[in-house]
């Protein structure tokens, strides 16, 4: 008995000691999930710091890197917990939204950009009920969001941490009555920059009233049921998704903006380390 | 010798005071078999408590060879406990144990030699008849044997007295009989003062010399054993007595 | 069936080994804190034998304050003393932090528990026999619950290795992370349902090997 149990205790012990064994190569942090864990990686793809396996794209995998020439570790963990893991981690690849969270949204080293896979699949998009696609308040909304002022008021107010997709000039219709148009958003940014675009559409004679939601559920279904006219806070992939789970019938009307993925320092500070 | 002054016990509880015992007084001299006879719940129980210290006095005192128990504290109230060997109703025996560690658990509480214990602990499984018994677990001993064991470990330390709470209460009748002689023949060789509790009249006729009657928290009657069996004053002492006659 | 030996045999070995490893270390370190913390909250008890009624009432509070913390949340609440005791907070290793923290308070529940079974004469018997409270701590009580407390041991071994599926959050992989991230996220049920297997046998495992040990200890039952 006594026999049985210093045995067990020297297993254990041991086990601890084996775990102690450090490395040396860099560590960098990327979100768990199957969404964002494939788009950090392809960032780092992007970055020349490793390679994929062909195919593998948006889904992929610590498991699916093919060439790893500055024998990077990747770590996996729950992306909000990301910036609070930094000073264990050389680098995170961190989501804007989670970064700005934390207040390291300035210390960002690099980002997507917007011609990249990943900004072009997750941006996000302004949707409304199928049919209500050439409403004029809608029209409205749309054009004013995509106009120059606007987006460049987006590129300027938000660090890198909200991008804009580009300007696009749209014809803003004309609005004989005032008409009110109820949209539902995410806290932020997205019911921020309604905000701004707020005073802009009352001069185009559309009333917008915002309605902010702190899920990612109701304001699909909200929308679905006629409660608001459009929403504010999700991209195609998961409009897609929740159309096919839930039997909705949205659509969007126009990319908005994007929430770039980005490279955060955390034990080291430059990304100087991976230039061959 | 064992001195009672005016001993009480009060409880309290959530339901009020209750007075287990109440200015009880008696002196049971060395080696005597003192029996305390009563019904249940008359505060026989209360006073082995207050005899072995499990529970301080209220008012009054216990002496020990002239030297108050209540006032004693920490290391003196210890070794006043290592003079007294208790046997309970339960045996409480240590069931994860031998026999053999059982009995030598009172003797490792203090330094102790290794050879020395092994030896006394022999020697007392000789005197209670268990000697073959040493290496078994008390789960498997029948209970006459447990309360065997019970006796040897309260006579490990040289005690001067035995207190016995009801130990053939949960016997049959022989092994009442072989438990009881045993007591005799510790009494009689090893000079031990042994002080029984119990509700069996039989015990205390068989083998208790002096015996008090508690009735009611109250001593109602104490003396000679065989004077109070033929001529018993108090109407509870009757009532046992002819009890038991009828 | 050999493609997926080939494709995932070294994940879920690592796996296993990284369940076992992050179930059995916080386990050890877990009694390590726990069982003092039960010895108190049963000899600190009113009736006790070091009875002191607010020193158990507050220390019984503390206990059952730390029980009701979500175990991600204390994840993330503790990490500055993860850092401090494993020089990380991610990883494995460091996860044993948190896992050792929220499994104490269960542990000193469950020895608590197992002590409060001793029948109340044994402890009389020592005491009348001029035992002091260590010794009847360490030569009564903790004796006469072995049994019990390998069943406990039993029961709280398992327990961890089921917290040990939140770890992921902290990079601590394991099995259930394998599960979870690969399987469930990534819809490869194949996956899934061998790493849900291989839980089932390493819960068995852990159940039978303690249940033995318990039974074979106990002295009552020869």
């Amino acid at each position: 008995m006594k026999k049985l149990l210093s045995l067990a205790l020297v297993l254990v012990l041991a086990l601890s000691l084996a775990a102690c064994g450090g490395s040396a190569s860099y560590k960098i942090g990327i979100p768990n999930d199957a969404t964002n864990g494939g788009r950090a990686l392809m960032l780092l793809q992007d970055l020349g710091i490793l390679t994929l396996t062909e195919g593998a794209g948006l889904s992929a995998t610590e498991n699916d890197i093919a060439e790893n020439p500055y024998n990077v570790e990747i770590v996996p963990l729950e992306a909000a917990n990301l910036p609070i893991s930094l000073p264990d981690l050389d680098f995170a690849v961190i989501n804007g939204n989670y970064a700005s969270g934390a207040g390291i949204g300035d210390q960002v080293l690099v980002t997507e950009d917007a011609e990249s896979v990943a900004a072009q699949t997750y941006g996000n998009v302004l949707c409304v009920k199928e049919g209500n696609e050439n409403s004029p308040a809608v029209q409205a909304l749309l054009a004013v969001l995509m106009s120059e002022e606007v987006q460049n008021w987006i590129a300027d107010s938000y660090n890198g941490v909200v991008m804009p997709m580009g300007a696009q000039d749209l014809e803003i219709p004309e609005i004989a009555e005032p008409v009110s148009l109820n949209v539902g958003a995410s806290p932020s940014p997205h019911a921020e920059i309604l905000e701004y675009v707020q005073p802009i559409l009352a001069e185009h004679n559309v009333e917008l009233t915002i309605t902010e939601f702190d899920d990612y559920v109701m304001p699909n279904t909200s929308l679905e049921d006629g409660s608001i006219d459009a929403n504010y806070f999700q991209h195609q992939p998961y409009l897609d998704d929740f159309n096919a789970e839930n039997g909705t019938h949205i659509v969007s009307v126009g990319t908005i903006h994007y929430e770039p993925m980005g490279v955060y320092p955390g034990k080291s500070d430059s990304l100087d380390v991976f230039s061959k | 010798m064992i001195e009672i002054e005016h001993l009480s016990k009060v409880f309290q509880d959530k339901n009020g005071r209750v007075v287990a015992l109440e200015d009880v007084s008696t002196t049971i001299r060395d080696g005597d078999i003192f029996g305390i006879i009563g019904m249940s719940g008359a505060g026989k129980s209360t006073l082995l408590r207050c005899l072995c210290l499990l529970e301080t006095p209220t008012e009054g005192r216990i002496l020990l060879d002239g030297k108050d128990l209540s006032a004693l504290r920490g290391e003196e109230l210890r070794a006043a406990r290592r003079r007294m060997g208790v046997v309970f109703q339960g045996y409480n025996l240590l069931m994860q144990k031998t026999v053999a560690e059982n009995v030598a658990f009172p003797l490792k509480l203090d330094k102790y030699d290794k050879a020395a214990v092994a030896a006394r602990v022999t020697e007392l499984l000789e005197l209670v008849g268990l000697a073959d018994k040493a290496q078994s677990y008390p789960s498997q001993l029948s209970g006459g044997q447990k309360q065997r064991v019970a006796l040897a470990r309260a006579l490990a330390s040289n005690p001067g007295v035995l207190l016995c709470d009801e130990p053939t209460s949960a016997l049959d009748p022989l092994t009442t009989q072989s438990v009881l002689e045993l007591l005799q023949s510790i009494n009689k060789k090893l000079g031990v003062t042994i002080v029984i509790i119990t509700h069996e009249l039989s015990v205390v006729q068989r083998i208790c010399n002096r015996m008090v009657v508690i009735d009611e928290s109250h001593f109602v009657e104490q003396g000679d054993t065989a004077a109070i069996f033929e001529n018993p004053q108090s109407s509870i002492a009757r009532l046992l007595l002819g009890k038991k006659e009828g | 069936m050999q493609a997926f030996i080939e494709e995932y045999g070294l994940l879920l070995l690592g796996g296993v080994g990284e369940t076992l490893f992050m179930t059995l270390v916080p386990t050890l370190f877990a009694y390590v804190l726990g069982l003092p913390m039960g010895v108190l909250l049963t000899i600190t008890k009113p009736g006790g034998i070091a009875a002191a009624p607010r020193f158990n009432a507050v220390f019984g509070w503390l206990v059952n304050i730390l029980r009701s913390l979500p175990f991600m949340i204390l994840m993330i609440f503790i990490i500055p003393l993860t850092r401090f005791i494993a020089g990380t907070s991610i990883g494995a290793t460091a996860a044993c932090v948190p896992l050792t923290i929220a499994a104490a308070p269960f542990v000193a529940r469950m020895v608590e528990q197992s002590l409060e079974e001793i029948d109340r004469g044994t402890v009389e018997a020592a005491r009348c026999m001029g035992a002091t409270n260590w010794q009847i701590v360490t030569r009564v009580l903790l004796v006469e619950s072995v049994p019990s407390l390998l069943r406990g041991l039993s029961i709280s071994t398992i327990t961890i290795l089921g917290y040990t599926a939140i770890t992921g959050a902290v990079g601590a992989g394991g099995l259930g992370n394998i599960a979870f991230r690969f399987g469930y996220q990534r819809y490869q049920k194949d996956l899934m349902y061998v790493t849900v297997v291989l839980l089932i046998l390493l819960v068995c495992l852990i159940q039978g090997v303690f249940n033995l040990i318990a039974r074979r200890a106990d002295k009552r039952s020869r």
